[in-house]
């Protein structure tokens, strides 16, 4: 969306925004003052269907100089060490760990944080001497990233394999319960052992993370990959330009059949997305010259042919509902297998234009872009129409194995990422054995990403990154707080009364 | 037709009861108190005792027209576990006392099986071994519920006494994952029957001693009276877990 000239001095005189955020959305403002019309070439029918809000740029901004998520891989650093910081390669714990924090506030994205911060137990291990000493200071840095990259969206990894490092990190993760970094653990049945993800469920339920990611078919799908950001994907050393993403819930809406919504409308707005990131692409790489200014890239950090890009939907339970309204189906998006069936038609027919489109400047994922289930956000009201991703709405859920499956038939068309999230009671602590047996289930029955979490904790998960509800009601009351996620989490709980899913017992 | 149910040694219970219907209080589809893992649980409507802690006094009654409960053919259930078992690792039929049923459910578990799941039985222990020695066999663990080992009239209500015999039977064939007390004060010697049951289990390493606090929270109020004054204090219950482990237990849990 474009911005007013008046969004300028009212967040200058905003009274709950930090001195760092106010920064960040002046820039993010001057971005999107440029008209995308006469710079990027959007034509008049791409910006109004970006003006009616049926398709969403997430405000990434016209005048584009990074790419949305960068996914570095920091072994560089360990090897050759980092010639533009002036950094020589690591030779103990304490010069990895300032290092890769060094690192971390030279790495740009979307958020201007880093949404990826590496494969921390694979980077780390090497270098433990020490299991106590060592205990502290990863418990340091994971807490220094707390309080610095005040953004919830910067992502760590762990695994597959069982390391001393992922222990620590996991223990650490436990004992600090920080919203940042988010987490993943990916996770394989064949090589992640029982007991280092058993770790990691523990940690899941008491402090939120890791989530799971299933290891093996992201691998087939991705290749070498980082989890970024809530829980994409994406190719390592490189990430993705942009993300737009379908509206579903807002375009069914204004649909009167199903053909209407999938043979006219959704044709017609999935094209103009694809549109849309072609033309983004083009400017990142023809005229910003991100890559050319980079240390990154000149480091081999990151690699221009390693990124790709994401067109993404949300809002799939409100298309199907609104649709089984105008036909007089008194059945709701979850427990309804016609809905399955709609959905699945729907979704058919945008990942088919995805996969026929020739990308540009995408040849690490074979030209073509990497479809997406994109979580919420709360940048408007029409928000409330569009329920995260392909999950079922709070409220509709069905009991839990019947909700696993249902959603679990959607996964298959989201190879830059989709998850879904369960509230679980404080009795699973004691089985984590069971815990186990969910994520085993799901990934068996097609699923690419789970989370989990106790319905009592202070951290919540929101879509895909994590807060305290003790900051978003401190947000609620306008006071200030660091980290921007808890105002989004305040958007986000207002549309979609996520605080409140279905706990399982 | 007329199923023939064991309560205790011989005795029988003569039902009037289709043979291929399984009387079901309730189903959890993810329950992970119910043995290691998550599980399906199954509660069965009809039991022997009638214990006056008891969590789920709905069930104790024999099927009959007031207890409501919901008939499955062994078909109906085996759909229903279907749908769930991508996720669980085995399910467990507890009650009531599943071993009542016990040619039904040996059927049940044959089937079950064929899925790739464990399947657990929750007993309170008075069963005829003999009388139901095909449903052991298809049984990978059973939960034994000890409630005492001596004057089990108090406790229980029935005129019943404790089987060392089935709990050695069972602990022998390597069948028992747990074994578990419900402490209560003055209804049953509580050092008694926790010194008895470690010397018993303390030879199997795997299998865990669960002590559990009785409480009386969800409970009725006429059903609360009983309890309310018996409950033992954190102190004894740490005073038998530390009686059990010195007998030699590896695996003792308490739950306060």
């Amino acid at each position: 969306m474009k911005a007013k000239h008046s969004e300028i001095l009212e967040t200058v005189r905003s009274k709950n925004l930090t001195y760092e955020q106010k920064h960040h959305n002046l820039a993010n403002i001057a971005e999107r003052l440029v008209d995308p019309i006469q710079l990027l070439g959007y034509t008049d029918e791409e910006m109004e269907a970006v003006d009616n809000n049926f398709i969403c740029d997430l405000n990434e901004g016209y005048a584009i100089y990074r790419p949305r998520y960068i996914v570095p891989d920091y072994s560089i650093f360990i090897e050759k060490g980092c010639k533009f910081l002036d950094l020589e390669s690591p030779k103990n714990i304490d010069e990895l760990l300032d290092g890769l924090l060094i690192l971390y506030s030279n790495v740009p994205s979307i958020t201007s944080f880093p949404v990826f911060i590496g494969n921390l137990d694979e980077l780390i291990d090497p270098f433990i001497t020490n299991e106590e000493e060592d205990y502290i200071k990863i418990k340091r840095f994971l807490n220094h990233i707390d309080k610095t990259i005040s953004d919830s969206f910067c992502h760590a990894n762990i695994g597959p394999k069982a390391t001393k490092a992922g222990e620590l990190i996991l223990n650490a993760v436990i004992e600090l319960k920080n919203p940042t970094p988010n987490m993943t653990i990916k996770y394989s049945k064949e090589v992640t052992g029982d007991d280092f993800a058993k770790l990691a469920a523990k940690a899941c339920l008491v402090a939120s993370k890791p989530s799971f990611a299933n290891h093996e078919y992201y691998l087939k799908d991705v290749g070498e990959y980082g989890v970024a950001s809530c829980y994409n994907p994406l190719p390592m050393a490189g990430g993705a330009y942009t993300l737009l993403r379908l509206k579903l819930g807002t375009i069914a809406k204004s649909c009167k059949s199903k053909e209407e919504l999938i043979d006219e409308k959704l044709p017609k707005m999935t094209k103009h997305m694809l549109s849309m990131i072609d033309k983004r692409i083009k400017f990142i790489v023809e005229e910003s010259n991100f890559f050319e200014t980079s240390f990154l890239a000149k480091e081999d950090f990151i690699k221009k042919e390693n990124f790709t890009a994401m067109p993404a939907i949300l809002g799939l339970a409100d298309a199907v509902n609104s649709i089984l309204k105008v036909e007089d189906k008194n059945e709701k998006f979850g427990e309804s297998e016609y809905g399955d069936k709609i959905a699945h038609e729907i979704l058919e027919a945008i990942e088919k234009m995805v996969k026929d489109h020739k990308a540009v400047y995408c040849p690490r994922t074979n030209n073509q872009y990497l479809f997406h289930a994109q979580v919420g956000a709360s940048l408007d009201d029409t928000d409330k129409e569009n329920t995260p991703a392909h999950r079922i709405r709070v409220g509709d859920e069905p009991i839990l194995p019947l909700h696993l499956t249902q959603s679990a038939q959607f996964h298959k068309y989201f190879p830059a990422g989709t998850g879904d999230l369960f509230a679980l009671d404080q009795t699973y602590l004691n089985n984590l054995d069971a815990v186990l047996d969910i994520i085993k289930g799901s990934f068996d029955k097609g699923y690419r990403y789970i989370t989990t979490y106790l319905q009592n904790s202070d951290l919540i998960r929101v879509t895909g990154y994590l807060v305290k509800r003790s900051e978003v009601e401190k947000a609620r009351k306008e006071e200030v707080v660091l980290r921007n996620t808890a105002m989004l989490g305040m958007g986000t709980d207002d549309n979609s009364h996520v605080f409140n899913r279905r706990t399982r017992d | 037709m007329i199923i023939h149910m064991y309560s205790t040694e011989g005795q029988e219970i003569n039902m009037k009861m289709e043979k291929s219907i399984l009387p079901v209080k309730q189903i959890i589809p993810f329950a992970n108190v119910d043995g290691k893992g998550n599980r399906t649980a199954i509660f069965v409507q009809g039991c022997n005792l009638n214990c006056v802690y008891c969590h789920n006094p709905e069930t104790i009654k024999l099927p009959c027209a007031e207890t409501n409960e919901t008939k499955y053919t062994l078909e109906d259930l085996i759909n229903i576990i279907k749908q769930y078992s991508p996720y669980i690792r085995g399910i467990t039929v507890s009650g009531g006392e599943a071993t009542l049923y016990s040619s039904y459910i040996t059927q049940l578990f044959k089937e079950v099986k064929k899925l790739g799941l464990t399947c657990y039985i929750d007993t309170n222990g008075i069963f005829n071994k003999e009388k139901i020695q095909d449903l052991i066999e298809v049984t990978d663990k059973f939960l034994f519920d000890v409630k005492g080992i001596n004057s089990l009239s108090k406790v229980t209500r029935k005129d019943i006494e404790f089987s060392f015999d089935n709990l050695e039977y069972l602990l022998k064939l390597d069948k028992v994952e747990e074994v578990r007390t419900v402490c209560i004060k003055d209804y049953i010697d509580l050092k008694d029957t926790v010194t008895a049951i470690s010397n018993v289990i303390k030879r199997n390493n795997n299998v865990i001693y669960k002590l559990i606090r009785v409480h009386y929270r969800g409970l009725k109020k006429e059903q609360a009276i009983n309890i309310k004054d018996f409950i033992p204090s954190k102190k004894e219950m740490i005073e038998l877990e530390n009686l059990a482990k010195s007998i030699g237990v590896k695996n003792v849990v308490t739950i306060l």
